[in-house]
């Protein structure tokens, strides 16, 4: 008997041991030079550790007001993709739920997106928000001026850069959490609705009641895929605006970014980065307790 | 480049030296050299982008390499290439080819309103003639001028305007005070940038724009541009176009410079051996013929001209005599990356309406803050 156990031990271990090695060497390991680096003046390209600071990276992104804008501008985008993202992906997943060829090209056409390079994508929309001039004009702005209303700055205006990269991920992204909540959806026994029926509930209450309730373990995990994508962004800005105008649209990220590569400070690159490490894992676990809660209480 | 090897190991073999070439691709070229210098993996020989000498000088990724150069070789380069080499009085790289920005006209355009733009340096407009050049032929094109203002990143817009502020008497950097905060929003500075912006502001400029070459299509009756637009030009059906200096906004007419340059890295062993590699890039014959016929660039050499006759005729000549009489390489500093982002980001605020003393003053802040920061 304690053989055997042993013998489970053993093995269990051993499964366990090349997903612990990986992790360890390329999340924790990395994770800990990042933090050692943080504390240091270390330029990008010396291959020697620099000197000892303290905790100077930190207060310097303190006094930082480009560090500012970056927070700032990476906490209004997510304000608006998390919720916005995650309600249209749940009427979409509604709308194409059913074994019918119409629904099912429809699903397929709402995913394309997501099988895409975002690079790419960026590309082009850059090309599609194209400004108005004597020269030519992208497509959005030509069709407002084919229809008579007034062409937009889109990008180049410090008011309207960061909606129009709201709008162009939340397009990109929708699909991926469409087809998670759609699984969800299918979960749902349709014995359910009928039961729901039967006791006089409409299809708002049917949504509420039923729908709802049922997908909501199926939400914790996009609410929370969508956040630290959301966080993440870079692609978008880093193409489409070069963090312009005015930095209205710089990240976070690329702000990481920018201090290793523009300014050559490894050590404030990595303080920023242990920061967002933190803030990142801070907000994911937050939001698990808060939709678990959440979602026993339903 | 792949010749210019072949010819160099040939030439060696019987010394058993060969090169190896290793190419860095894409775009990300200087992000991928400076991960390779962190691990003490840099080539012995490295290609440079001018504007990085300062920074990796800086850095110590390169060697000073004044022991090789004497004085007659030193004196057989363009001025502009020793100038974007020089970092704090130690010379760090040569450069096989330089650029050259000019100002095209589209000639159909500049006669019907009986323009006749100037061909050497001396002559350059002055900034108000060139405004009132472009006003003229407005009513002629789609747009009077090009500036190119949907080029992506920093640099061709820190390139193509400074001289603007370098003309004006004004500096982007004061290197060896370690200035930017009222350097960069000098008066001076201020004053060639609201020149340019007035553009802009008066229509005769496009501040955004989808089209990258309005010129070759005829729809822009001037474009201020480099040198690598010119097979362009000539391949434009119906376009006969012309090329003058650039516009002087104070006394004296700058133009920009600067291209790719070679250096050798603080990781190579043998430094007498990379110099002999270095030597032969920038070889007229060896390096300089081979390169500037593939790439058309201007030749870094004064004695390389002989090889390219086309140097006699415009618009070529013009592009040597700029270069000589009137170039300027951008300034070698450390934090070179952060002020040209800073720089650049500016212009295309401004050239969307920006307070130009408070936008130049807010990136000049900034690249300081950097700059105090690097040094302490």
């Amino acid at each position: 008997m304690l053989k055997t156990r042993t013998g489970e031990w053993i093995a269990a271990v051993l499964f366990v041991l090349p997903a612990c090695a990986l992790i360890g060497a390329f999340v924790f390991w990395p994770a800990l030079v990042m933090a050692r680096t943080s504390l240091h003046r270390q330029a990008l390209t010396s291959p020697q550790v620099g000197p000892y600071i303290g905790g100077d990276n930190y207060t310097a992104l303190a006094d930082d007001p480009e560090f500012q804008r970056a927070a700032g501008n990476t906490a209004f985008f997510s304000v608006l993709v998390i919720p916005f993202q995650t309600a249209l992906a749940l009427l979409l997943a509604m709308w194409v739920n059913g074994p019918r060829w119409s629904r099912r090209a429809l699903r397929a056409a709402v995913f394309l997106p997501t099988t895409m390079s975002l690079t790419v994508l960026a590309v082009l929309w850059k090309l599609l928000y194209e400004p108005a001039s004597a020269t030519g004009a992208g497509l959005f702005n030509g069709l407002l001026a084919s229809t008579g209303l007034p062409t937009q700055p889109f990008l180049t205006s410090p008011h309207q850069a960061m909606l129009c990269i709201v709008v162009m991920s939340i397009w990109q992204g929708v699909g991926f959490q469409m087809m998670i909540l759609l699984s969800g959806l299918q979960t749902i026994p349709p014995q359910r609705y009928e039961a729901a029926a039967l006791d006089g509930a409409g299809r708002l209450r049917g949504f509420w009641h039923v729908t709802l309730p049922g997908v909501a373990p199926t939400m914790v995990v996009v609410v929370l895929i969508t956040t630290i994508f959301a966080l993440k962004l870079f692609v978008q800005p880093y193409l489409m605006t070069n963090g312009g105008p005015s930095e209205s649209t710089i990240s976070v990220v690329q702000y990481i970014y920018r201090a290793a590569f523009f300014q050559r400070d490894l050590g404030l690159a990595c303080a920023v980065g242990l920061l967002f490490f933190i803030v990142v894992t801070a907000v994911a676990i937050a939001q698990r307790v808060l939709l678990r809660r959440a979602e026993t209480m339903s | 480049m792949q010749s210019i090897v072949r010819a160099f190991n040939e030439a060696h073999a019987s010394e058993k030296k060969r090169i190896v070439v290793n190419f860095f691709p894409d775009r990300q070229y200087a992000d991928k050299v400076s991960i390779a210098a962190a691990s003490s993996r840099l080539p012995d020989v490295v290609d440079i982008d001018g504007p990085y000498v300062g920074p990796w000088a800086a850095e110590g990724l390169l060697v000073p390499i004044d022991a090789y150069v004497d004085e007659k070789m030193r004196a057989d380069f363009l001025k502009t290439i020793i100038e974007q080499g020089t970092y704090r009085e130690h010379l760090y790289a040569l450069g096989a080819f330089d650029s050259a920005l000019a100002v095209y006209y589209n000639r159909k355009m500049t006669d019907a309103v009986g323009l006749s733009p100037p061909e050497h340096v001396d002559d350059a407009w002055t900034w108000e003639q060139f405004v009132d050049a472009l006003e003229r032929v407005k009513p002629h094109a789609a747009v009077a001028a090009s500036l190119h203002m949907d080029e992506p990143g920093a640099e061709w817009l820190t390139y193509a305007f400074s001289p603007l502020i370098w003309s004006n008497g004004g500096r982007l950097i004061d290197v060896r005070d370690h200035r930017v905060a009222g350097v960069l929003d000098s008066p001076a500075s201020v004053d060639a940038i609201r020149k340019w912006q007035s553009l802009f502001k008066r229509g005769l400029a496009e501040a955004t724009t989808t089209n990258p070459n309005p010129f070759a299509a005829g729809l822009a009756a001037f474009d201020w541009t480099g040198h690598w637009m010119v097979p362009s030009f000539e391949a434009a059906k119906g376009l006969d176009f012309g090329v003058m200096p650039l516009p002087r906004v104070g006394a004296k007419c700058v133009t920009a410079s600067g291209s790719w340059c070679w250096g050798i890295s603080r990781d190579c062993k043998d430094k007498a051996l990379a110099w002999e590699v270095l030597a032969w890039f920038v070889s007229p014959e060896h390096g300089i013929r081979p390169m500037v016929e593939a790439n058309g660039a201007v030749p870094g050499r004064p004695s390389a001209f002989k090889y390219f006759p086309k140097f006699k005729k415009m618009p070529y000549r013009l592009f040597r005599e700029q270069l000589e009489k009137a170039g300027r390489a951008r300034p070698r500093t450390a934090v070179y990356l952060s002020l040209t982002h800073a720089f650049a980001d500016a212009l295309r605020d401004i050239s969307v309406g920006a307070d130009v003393k408070k936008r130049l003053t807010q990136a000049a802040n900034e690249v300081q803050r950097i700059l105090d920061r690097s040094r302490h």
